[in-house]
Formats: C-alpha cells, structure tokens, sequence
C-alpha cells in the first residue's frame, strides 16, 4: 500500500511547492497575531478568578484571627496536609474569639493537592485560597508552612475572604501574596511590619 | 420466659427487665440522655419515648423507666415516635449553642450523633439563646452551664454511686443550673468520672481540653500505674505527627503532639468496675516531668556524669563483680518496691538468687520488719484470700489502719455499696474523716502506736468467743485500749456470715500476722491484703522477696529484709546496693539509717526513671522508661494479672527496665531471650503461680456490647482479666508483743494524700490540689500552740531537727500528728520508726513566715 501511494504514474519525481507554501502562510500569519507565551518568570499570566491556590488564614475585623483550631480541616482533609494544635485564649493573650484558638496550624505543601475541601469544612470562613501559585522550594521543609506564614497580616481587609471569588481585576500589588514569607514582595512588606523582627524562614 | 412484641417481633425477657435494655439487646437502638446502664434510672429527658400497645390503647413510655409486661406490644420507629423525638430534641437545642467547633466533645458527643440521625434540620426558635458564663470546678474540671442539657447524669453518679455533696442543681426549671455548690476544688475523688458521664462537652476535662478530636488520637489499653488495685484504663495518644506520615505513635522522635492526653474508663466489672478515680485519670504527666533520667550517669571525683549506655552497662557489672570477689556475694543487697512490671520483677530475682547469688533481695514496704512474711506464714499465700468483688457480698468488714480514700479510693465505691445493701463496716483508724463516714458504720479509735495492741485484743476475744486457744506473749491489754468495743466488733465478726478483713503489708509485721490469724480462727472470713505499692503483689509472686522464691516456694536460706539490710551497710557488714525503681531516703522510715547506710555503701546501683533525693548516693544511675514506655503485665492485690502495652517512646534514651536487667544479667552469664511473650512464658515455667494464665488472655479478654451505643462512650467493651490460683494451706501461728519504742509528747505516723505519690508530685494536674504539705496537726494542737495552716514549726525528736510548714487536719484527734508520705521536701521520716510511728515534741519559737 504504502509503495502504491509513493509512485507517480507520470513517471517524474515533482514535489509541490503549494503544501509548503501553505504550511508557511501559517508561520507567516502569527508574525502578526498576538504572543500566545509569555516571559515567565519576568512576565506572569493573569489567573482567572476563580484560581485557588496558597491557603491564606482569615482575621476578623478586629485584627482577631478567623481560625478557632476545631481541626475539622485537618479532618477534612483527603491527603492529611494539615494539623493543629489548638491551645486556649486568656485574658492577657488572645488570638480569637472564645475559648480555642490554633497555636499551631501547619500545612504540607508536598502533600497538598488544593482540592479545596478544608475552605467547605471550615465554620468559621479562616481558609481562604488564594492566587499564590509560586510555592517551589529548594529544600522539603520550605513546602511545610505554619501558621506565621499564611495568616493574613494584622490590619488587612476582612473582605479578603470573599474579594477573591468575584474579583473582576487583581490589584496592581497582589495583597495576597503577602501572605508568603519566603516570597520577595512579603519580604519587603515585612520589614515595616511587626513580623520583620523575624529572620525568614527557609531562605536559601 | 414471657414474651412481648417488639416491632411485630417476639421478644423473651427476664423479669424486671426495661423496654430499653431488651430493646439494645435484640440490636435495636434507642437514643438516651440521662439513661446510663450505672445509674440510677431518671427518664427525664424523654428521648426514649417508644410507643406501646396496650388493652388500654396506644401510648408514649419512657422506655428506659418502663418495665416489660408479658404480651404488650411495643413500636420503636413509628410516625408518633419520631415525631415525639424529634420534638423533644428540638426542645433540647432550644438553649443549647451550636458551638460544636470549639467544643471538646466535638466528634464524640451524644447530642450530635443523636440530632444527627433523629432530629430536625432546622430550628423554629428564633428568641436569643440563654447565655451563662463557664464555671471553675476545681483544677481538673471545667464547667460549660450553656451547654448543660440537665440531664442529671454527672448528679446521679456524683451523689448516688459517689457519696458526694457539693455538686447538685441549682433553681427550678428553665432556669435549673448543675453545678458545684460551692468554690473551691470538688471534694470527691471520683469527679472525673463526670466528664464521661456527661453526654456532651458540659463538664471537661483540664488535661484533654482543646488538645485533640476523637479522629486525631489513638486509644490503648491500659492499666492505673498508681495503686494495686489496677484500675483498667483507656489511654488516649495524639496519633501521627504534624504531616500524618510524621513519627507514628510507638517510634520516631517525641515533640508535642506526641504525649499522653487524657485516660478514660476502660470497664472490668472484676476490678473497677464502671468507674475510675481522679489519681488514676488526671495523673500522667509524669511521663514528661523535667526531673527524668535521660540519660545513664557514672560517678567520677563525686559528680555524676552522662556516659553511654555501654560503658554504664560496664561499669555496673564490674562494680558489683568487685564487691562479689571482694566481700562475696551476701555483701550486695537488691532493694525495690512494688513498681514496674512482673517481667522485671522476675529478672530481679533471677539477677539476685542465680547472677549474683544473694538472697538479700526485698519489695516489701520498709514498715513492719522481718524476713519472714507474716501473711504467708498464716494463710499458706503472701495473697488475699478474698477478690475485691468480695466486698459487696461480705455482711461485716473490718478495715484495720487502711486510710482508704488516699490509699485505694476504688475501694470506697466498693464499700459505699456494700453499706448501702446493709453491711457492717467497722473502721479500725486513728480518725474518721468525711470520706470514711460514708461507708462505715462503726470507728474504733486506734492511735498508730496501739495497732498492734488492737490488733492483738481483737484476736484474743475472737479466740476467747471461739474457744481455740492462741499463744499470745506480751502486756498488749492495755488502759488506753477501749476493750467493751472491741469485744463488741469480735462478737459481730464471729457471728456474722461472710466476714472480711482488711489490711495493708505496710502494717507491722505482727500486726499483720494477728490479723491473718483472726481470720483463720473464723474459718469462714476472709482477708483483703492491699499491697502499698503498685505491683507489689507480682514483685513478691516473682519472688523478690528474702524468704520465698519465684513462685512463693519458700527458700531454705533466709534473707535480709530491706530494714536489716540497710542496717548492715551501715555496720559495714554489707558492701554493694542495687536499687530499683526506689528513692529509700523519702520513701522509708529511719531517714537518718538510710542516709548512713547509702553514705556507707561501696557501690551504689541505681536504676530509676525519675531523679530523687538518693540519686545522688549512686555510683551508677541507669535511666528507666516509666509505665507508659513500656509492656509488660502487673499482679494487682488480688492476683489477677493484667496487662499494659506501650503508648509512648522512652523519653531520652532511657530504656525498659526488662532490657536493663537483661544485660545485667548477660554480665553474670545468664541470657535471657525473647520477647515480652517468650519471657511471661519462661516465667511461667518457673513461678507456677501463673501456669493457667494465658498470655493471649491477659492481653485482651473482651465482651463487646451487642450494639454500638453512641450515648455509651465509655462503656462499649466489657473487659476481664485472669485470676493467678495460689496454694492455701492455712494454719494457726503464735503471736509476741514487739516493743514499743520511746514515748513523747506527740505521736507522729505517716499519713497518706491522694495526689501525694512518686507520679503524681510529678505531674501537673495533681500538683494543683492542695492537700496538705508536711505535718498535719489536730486542730486542739493547733488551737493550743496558736498555729494555724502555712506556718513553719520545728519538730524535735531524739534524732533531731527538722523545721516543716503545718497543716490543720480537721479529724486528727488530739496529740497525733501526720506526716504526709512520701517525705520529699521534709524528712519527717527522721523520726518514724519501722512501725510506722514514733515520739516527737513540737516547738513553735520561730516567727510566722511565708516559705
């Protein structure tokens, strides 16, 4: 079959110039169609707006954090990425509204495969998943992150937990990469923060 | 059998039986609140309504409350029922918060699980919700009024089976608040058991609080690491490490998701039956305490220094070799209490009889002196003739000089019950506190110095009634004695039908001896022997003891008692000291012999988890991992063998006492192989105490409930545990007075608190509960020196000094004082003898001041 399909019955061997031609018209055309690649990491594609990615822990208004370490995250979570361990507020330190609070809320990336289910779990709204997607590491323990480093920073719009979804156009400064100590633009912010006092963690 | 219709089925049941229990029998569930299997009957939260069918027509009964009648027919699931549970738990919710999130009974709660499956999804009540602040209940419980639902459970236990009366309700009504009655810490030993009780999060746990869910931890069981009675126990363990595949439960490195959370009820109807007390749940955090021994430490120029576990296994052998070559093998003594598990207890004895080839080896309390032991002696078995289960059935007991409420406060349940079905009990005691009152019905005031005396009367007019002669040598009748009540108790003991007598082996050793032999004399009592220490009775059955062998066979040479021992070092005639698991110097009497003798001693070998006030003295210290690090099984004070498994990693790089003793042992050329099973078995073959016990049995002997009953978190598993068979040979010895030593102004014994021990001083719960630091001292006393609670006295005696902070002990009669066991802080055992007591006066010249 194959040998049939080679042989010219005119007897010469003339190749067509109109398939190549048309091939190239293709090439020619996207000169002037608009760059579908972009220079990442110098240049970064806009997310839609529905993307979730980095966890982000909520505040309320009042500067109090959103989680209360009832753990139902952790419970719901398929790849067991999460665990806690609730302590309780006094008097003098306060971290949330009632009795419990999360004194330790760590997350393993390496496990992590946003499916979301803990922001469905969570009573309390805390879990927020933001627009963060650049969460490579040179080493594993850079993919383990506590609670410093996604809690939302003190004074920050209690609206963050909602803006996400239904925003139609991200800021010019991302706030929600802020949430990410080891990211450069958190760093900067750091230094006028409360938080600066800390070395970063997991910096090469 | 009757029978009635249950769903158009034909049921049988048992006179007397409830709708309810037949119902959970034949696997159909009905939801319940204030109905607990252990508790009296309620029905006042109505969720068990079923609807029965009678020639009267169709109805709504409580189930719970109902009785079955022969032909009645009985629907569980029908359209009225549903609705009337449904109603009902909508009615339940109306003031309780939704605040599941942070509520510690999240995921195990009785009100979930039920509205889950019976109620409605949503709520008609649209008012605000009644809101009441939470309520300090002592250091062990906190109490959440807002989300009480009334059901009057935690009151029931807390009055009826427990005896108390500052827990209750308050007002009437909507407004009904459960509650302490008064500030304060909670006075009962069993207000833990409350927070099982409780259907949801209302009463808490201080230990569990906010720590973990019940999809987080890990359940082990376990057994209560603090008295020998052995309470079964369920202990919770926070499963996995921050990343779920992190150290798994029994390996990798301990952080702080890795520890003890809390220890609940695991049910043996044989032992404890449904309940646990405080000391047994709230004290574990001995596990962490920072005093531990980490890691093994060797004397060099008088300091001791962390080496490897090598060179310390080295060291120790070559230090006790020396003394063996040198002095011969009699000049080292092995000295332990009852503490760790049957397996090492074994080995200690195999390292004494057949590696070093002493007899000196001994675990009895120091208190009562002799070689010989007395139960033995008498009763043909160093054990107790009776099972606790005994108490309720006896119609008199006697409870000679046992302070059982800081002693064995599961026993207090016992006897509560057993009054109430209308037993006798006499308590032989130098006072009758609140605690006692509840169960006993008679008091004999015995000050600590005439125990013996007592004890000693009390068998002569049992002889007398009887007419069997007994040899008694000494003046023991004397003045101070009352005789009329004594002649009184042997009068209701010879008659009475099932007679028991109860004792502890701290007790002198002719006190002891007198005790066995009433019981003898009355052929039909029998004896409660309470071992003071945890697992002394498997540490004697092991045959860590001077004159019996593993398996209570008495040996033909006599050893040295833990007393004579100690007064060989310091004569010199005795070299070398191994210690297990002991800390002499607070824990025996004669503080200043045993200073002398560990001074004295040539080599010192200390194996211990925690540091203590001798560790200092040793040349060697080899570091132990304590009861939760390791497995093994346990003799409780009846002889049933138990098992505990392993929930933690040793902490440092401490190891198990049984790897310990085995290179020991391997030093003087004995191997030991095997495992935990291969080694219970070889001590089978050798201590034929245990020969019918199977391993597989000791481990697990589980009767699951026919049905999975959410309201019942405690209690779904009934467990038992194997009783060893001892030899009885009873026979009938003499008796002679021992000495009395000194006389003085005051008499000072050794008194007991509950939270007052080795583990729980060493953890952080029980540490909070106040009861009492020092001496404690009779309130006339007090009155008369113008003394009162916190102040500092000198206590002087013939062997000297010591200066202490007082405390008033309301029932101690007048001219007797109490020194709080174990004398840590405070040597007051410089002046208490080996009988338990000894002569002091008291002088108040400093000026009050704060420590």
């Amino acid at each position: 079959m194959g040998q049939a399909q080679d042989h010219n019955p005119k007897g010469g061997k003339v190749v067509s110039p109109l398939g190549l031609l048309k091939g190239l018209s293709i090439t020619f055309k996207h000169i002037f169609v608009k760059k579908f690649t972009v220079q990442y990491p110098e240049e970064k594609r806009k997310l839609p707006a529905r993307a979730r990615w980095l966890h982000v822990l909520q505040r309320h208004e009042d500067g109090l954090e959103r989680c209360v370490g009832c753990m139902l995250c952790a419970a719901a979570c398929p790849t067991e990425a999460i665990f806690i361990i609730a302590a309780e507020n006094t008097e003098e330190h306060r971290v949330s509204h009632g009795d419990r609070y999360a004194k330790v809320w760590d997350l393993d990336l390496g496990r992590c495969m946003f499916c979301g289910y803990c922001v469905e779990a969570c009573p309390e709204e805390a879990i927020y998943m933001s627009d963060v997607y650049e969460l490579a590491t040179y080493k594993r323990d850079g993919l383990i992150l506590h609670k410093e480093d996604l809690i939302a920073p003190p004074g920050s719009s209690p609206k963050w937990a909602w803006s996400g979804f239904y925003r139609k156009e991200p800021k010019e400064k991302k706030p929600l990469t802020q949430g990410l100590r080891h990211l450069k633009e958190f760093e900067e912010y750091l230094r006028g923060t409360q938080y600066g006092e800390h070395e970063p963690k997991g910096k090469a | 059998m009757p029978i009635f219709y249950l769903d158009n089925k034909e049921v049988s049941f048992n006179e007397g039986e409830t709708i309810l229990q037949v119902a959970w029998r034949e696997g159909i569930f009905i939801p319940v609140f204030c109905f607990h299997p252990h508790l009296p009957v309620f029905a006042g939260c109505r969720v068990c309504l079923v609807e029965v069918e009678t020639k009267r027509g169709r109805t709504l009964v409580p189930s719970c409350a109902t009785q079955a009648s022969e032909g009645i027919r009985v629907f569980t699931d029908t359209e009225k029922v549903r609705e009337a549970r449904a109603g009902q738990l909508e009615f339940l919710l109306l003031n309780h918060p939704i605040e599941c999130p942070v509520c510690d009974a999240g995921g195990e709660c009785d009100l979930q699980n039920i509205v889950y499956r019976f109620g409605k999804t949503t709520s008609r009540f649209f008012f605000e919700k009644r809101k009441r602040e939470r309520k300090y209940a002592g250091p062990f419980l906190e109490l959440y009024p807002n989300r009480c639902i009334v059901c009057y459970r935690c009151v029931s236990f807390y009055r009826d089976i427990a005896g108390g009366d500052d827990w209750g309700t308050l007002k009437r009504g909507n407004e009904t608040l459960v509650g302490p009655l008064k500030p304060g810490p909670l006075e009962s030993e069993f207000s833990g058991n409350m927070i099982e009780v409780c259907p949801l999060g209302a009463i808490t746990g201080r230990d569990y609080r906010f720590s973990s869910r019940p999809w987080e931890h890990k359940e082990f069981n376990s057994i209560s690491p603090h008295d020998s009675i052995g309470a079964n126990t369920r202990v919770f363990a926070r499963v996995g490490g921050p990343f779920g595949r992190g150290p798994v439960i029994t390996g990798g490195k301990r952080g702080e998701w890795h520890h003890i959370l809390r220890v609940n009820i695991r049910v043996n109807p044989d032992v404890n039956g449904p309940w646990i007390d405080d000391r047994t749940r709230f004290t574990h955090g001995f596990v962490d305490s920072r005093d531990r021994l980490k890691e093994p430490l060797l004397k060099r120029d008088d300091t001791l220094r962390a080496v490897s576990w090598d060179e310390a296994i080295e060291k120790a052998i070559l230090g006790l070799k020396n003394i063996r070559e040198t002095y011969g093998p009699q000049s080292i003594g092995m000295l332990t209490v009852g503490r760790g598990t049957n397996e090492s207890a074994f080995l200690f004895a195999k390292l004494a009889r057949e590696g070093i080839f002493t007899q000196n080896v001994d675990s009895r309390p120091t208190y009562g002196h002799s070689s010989l032991d007395p139960v033995f002696e008498i009763l043909g078995s160093s054990i107790s003739t009776a099972v606790i289960k005994d108490i309720e059935e006896s119609d008199l007991i006697v409870v000679f000089g046992v302070d059982i409420k800081n002693r064995f406060p599961l026993l207090g349940l016992n006897l509560m019950s057993a009054q109430k079905k209308g037993s006798d009990i006499a308590l032989i005691f130098p006072y009758l506190d609140k605690a006692s009152g509840r169960w006993a019905t008679r008091h004999v005031e015995a000050l600590p110095n005439e125990y013996e005396k007592i004890a000693f009367a009390f068998t002569k007019e049992i002889s007398d009634i009887l007419g069997i002669s007994v040899e008694i040598k000494g003046d023991f009748l004397s003045d101070k004695i009352d005789r009329e009540e004594l002649k009184d108790l042997a009068d209701v003991f010879v008659r009475a039908k099932k007679p028991l007598l109860i004792f502890s082996d701290d007790l002198p050793y002719e006190t002891q001896k007198a005790l066995s032999l009433a019981s003898v004399l009355k052929g039909e009592s029998a004896v409660l022997y309470l071992r003071m220490y945890p697992n002394g009775q498997g540490f004697v059955d092991a045959g860590v003891h001077p004159s019996l062998l593993t398996g209570q066979r008495p040996s033909a040479f006599l050893g040295k008692s833990t007393l004579s021992m100690l007064e060989s070092l310091k004569e010199g005639d005795m070299k070398g000291l191994i210690l297990l698991r002991v800390d002499p110097l607070s824990e025996f009497p004669n503080r200043d012999l045993t200073e002398q003798a560990l001074k004295k001693a040539e080599f010192v070998l200390i194996l211990d988890s925690f540091e203590t006030k001798s560790t200092r003295f040793g040349d060697a210290v080899l570091p132990l991992a304590t009861f939760y690090e390791e497995e093994g099984t346990y003799t409780n004070t009846e002889g049933r063998v138990q098992y505990a498994g392993k929930i933690l990693d040793p902490l440092g790089i401490s190891r198990p006492a049984v790897e310990v003793l085995k290179d020991l042992l391997s030093g003087f050329d004995v191997t030991i192989n095997g495992g935990p099973k291969e080694l219970f078995e070889s001590m089978k073959e050798e201590n034929l105490i245990y020969k019918d016990i199977d391993y597989g049995q000791v481990k697990i002997k589980e009767e699951a409930f026919p049905l999975e009953i959410p309201s019942l978190r405690g209690i779904k598993k009934v467990f038992r545990t194997p009783l060893a068979t001892y030899p009885r040979v009873k026979k009938i010895g003499t008796l002679s007075l021992s000495e009395i030593e000194g006389e003085g102004e005051f008499v000072i014994h050794r008194g007991y608190r509950l939270f007052k021990s080795r583990c729980t001083t060493r953890s952080p719960l029980p540490r909070e509960i106040d009861g009492g630091v020092g001496l404690g001292i009779s309130p006339e006393d007090a009155k008369a020196l113008g003394i009162g609670r916190g102040d500092w006295i000198i206590v002087e005696g013939e062997k000297g000094k010591v200066r202490t902070p007082i405390f008033v002990n309301e029932y101690l009669p007048k001219g007797v004082l109490e020194g709080v066991w174990p004398f840590t802080d405070f040597p007051l055992n410089r002046f208490i003898g080996i009988r338990g007591f000894g002569w002091v006066r008291l002088k108040t010249t400093i000026p009050k001041e704060a420590k």
